[in-house]
């Protein structure tokens, strides 16, 4: 299923942040969306939850005009956020956190909440060892699995990933990089926001670049390289 | 009355106002842990809960002949459900129109404190209003005394209490284990712990996070009713007893740390039994003097209170 943004607007308060801003993620590709700070990456996957009013503007999801939706039901369409720094219910246990994720499953879901909790679970096997430990107490490491983890007990069909990799070890990194990868194969639309030129060029179907909340470019896998990346990521 | 029997009363007392004080301040706690709000009314559904134990319980005995029994068991459940229908619908009238922003709603429950008592002084008038418990029957205790032939058990005139008393105890305790069961082990409780946490994330994992509110909102109002209704036939209802119980509910949820429910509660008995002791040795104003000086030493030496966390 493809997302759609449609030249949306959006910001806090009277700060407009997002200006006509319009791009699409197809189903089985990695879209990254690319910028320096503060150019709005953070911000764009906020209004597509809903999080964040739109002041112009659309977002659909297949042909569903999902922005009309309140933010609570942007998850049972199916579309689920890790957010940057993870933002775990961090007195809740490894296993209520996953509970949440699950309460929130796409109600045309025709898997188990065990089902799909034994999937996570095989997708980062170190989270069974730590059911009943608080998620504050998980390593940073852990609390991106654990953040990964309870976006999958949506099944979404549309995957938002804001840095993912920031601060992570390189065998976790690499982790959390397979698993988008394989997400995007099974078919999930992933969006993901990365400021590690590896990583992009990694796991990249196509990027969109942001400048003051301003579509820049669109760039296709064959037009990335690690010169052009530099010139758009970082501070 | 010797000293021993004496303490045992002034604890008895103690349990009573603490185990009252904990199921109001238990209100309190969770809304201001969930909603992140300071509700200034909180003692004015207190109040409802037992103007409406009586309303309830003296209708039913003048117009059914109803036993006192059967209208104190009819108040405990329509008492607390009246006043959270009356908080939920005050929060879709008020709070959620000012966004929960935590200035205003202050300003706007302290107008709602006095809108509830007037409404009240209006309708069921100044006079305060006994409420018949459903059972007191008298139980003296006994004290072990030494004698000349070894320990054997007395009888001190006035050393007892009543079966209603102990019920009160009772009840509260098991209203507040059932509070913590629903909170740790529910799927409600769960939603409502996620929300506490991060009410954006909450949000992005499908929680109405305003129906929560809501409903919490709601059920802190209903336990303030209910530790009322457990109180009325000791006190009297009044449409100015909603004082009290807010000062020392703030008073306990302060020290107990803004948000914990179980350090509410830690914070509720050792403010009952204080003050039960100081009321039976010495006198109530003394006891709330103490329990103020206790709030004023928490925010300055330990800001978070007993089971609270910093801030980060």
């Amino acid at each position: 299923m493809t997302l759609v943004v449609h030249a949306i607007d959006a910001g806090y308060g009277a700060v407009r942040v997002l200006h006509q801003l319009g791009f699409s993620a197809r189903a089985g590709e990695v879209t990254c969306i690319l910028g320096r700070n503060g150019a709005g990456k953070t911000t764009t996957l906020r209004a597509i939850m809903g999080l964040l009013p739109l002041d112009a503007g659309a977002v659909h999801l297949g042909d569903e005009d999902i922005s009309a939706l309140p933010a609570s039901e942007t998850a049972s369409r199916g579309i689920a956020l890790v957010p940057q720094g993870r933002r775990l219910f961090g007195a809740l246990s490894v296993s209520e956190n996953l509970d949440v994720g699950l309460m929130a499953r796409r109600a045309s879901s025709t898997r188990t909440d065990n089902d799909i909790r034994e999937h996570v679970l095989t997708l980062f096997p170190r989270l069974r060892e730590r059911m009943k430990q608080r998620a504050s107490t998980l390593s940073g490491g852990e609390q991106q699995m654990l953040a990964t983890a309870r976006a999958l007990c949506i099944e979404p069909k549309v995957l938002l990933l804001d840095e993912p990799s920031e601060g992570l070890q390189p065998s976790i990194a690499a982790l959390l990089r397979d698993t988008t990868r394989q997400l995007a194969e099974d078919g999930v639309a992933v969006v993901l926001v990365e400021q590690h030129i590896d990583t992009v060029l990694a796991l990249a179907d196509k990027a969109i670049l942001i400048e003051n909340g301003r579509l820049e470019k669109s760039l296709a896998k064959d037009q990335l390289d690690a010169t052009v990346l530099s010139r758009h990521l970082g501070v | 009355m010797e000293f021993g029997p004496h303490l045992v009363l002034a604890l008895l007392e103690g349990s009573i106002t603490a185990a009252v004080l904990a199921l109001t301040a238990a209100g309190l706690a969770i809304v201001f842990g969930i909603l992140r709000v300071v509700n200034v009314a909180h003692g004015e559904f207190f109040m409802l809960g037992a103007v409406i134990a009586w309303f309830v319980t003296t209708t039913l005995a003048d117009v059914f002949g109803a036993s006192p029994a059967v209208g104190f068991a009819c108040a405990a459940i329509i008492a607390p459900l009246t006043t959270g229908l009356i908080a939920m619908l005050t929060d879709k009238l008020v709070l959620s129109r000012i966004n929960y922003d935590p200035e205003r709603t202050i300003v706007a429950t302290i107008g709602l404190l006095y809108v509830l008592q007037q409404l009240t002084l209006m309708s069921f008038g100044p006079d305060a209003r006994p409420v018949e418990a459903p059972f007191n029957t008298r139980i003296a205790l006994p004290w072990p005394e030494l004698g000349p032939n070894g320990w054997a058990l007395s009888w001190p005139w006035g050393f007892g209490t009543t079966t209603y008393k102990l019920f009160v105890i009772v009840a509260a305790a098991s209203v507040l284990v059932s509070l913590w069961l629903l909170l740790k082990h529910t799927r409600i409780g769960l939603i409502m712990r996620a929300t506490e946490q991060d009410r954006d994330m909450a949000t992005a994992f499908g929680v109405r996070v305003n129906r929560v509110y809501s409903r919490v909102f709601g059920l802190g109002a209903a336990l303030a009713a209910l530790g009322a209704v457990l109180v009325v036939p000791i006190q009297q209802a009044h449409y100015l007893m909603g004082g009290d119980p807010l000062l020392l509910s703030f008073i306990v949820v302060i020290i107990g740390g803004l948000g914990s429910v179980s350090g509410t509660v830690l914070a509720a008995v050792i403010i009952g039994l204080t003050d039960g002791i100081v009321s039976v040795f010495f006198s109530a104003t003394l006891a709330k003097i103490i329990a103020t000086v206790a709030v004023a030493l928490v925010l300055v030496f330990r800001p978070q209170g007993l089971l609270g966390h910093r801030a980060p």
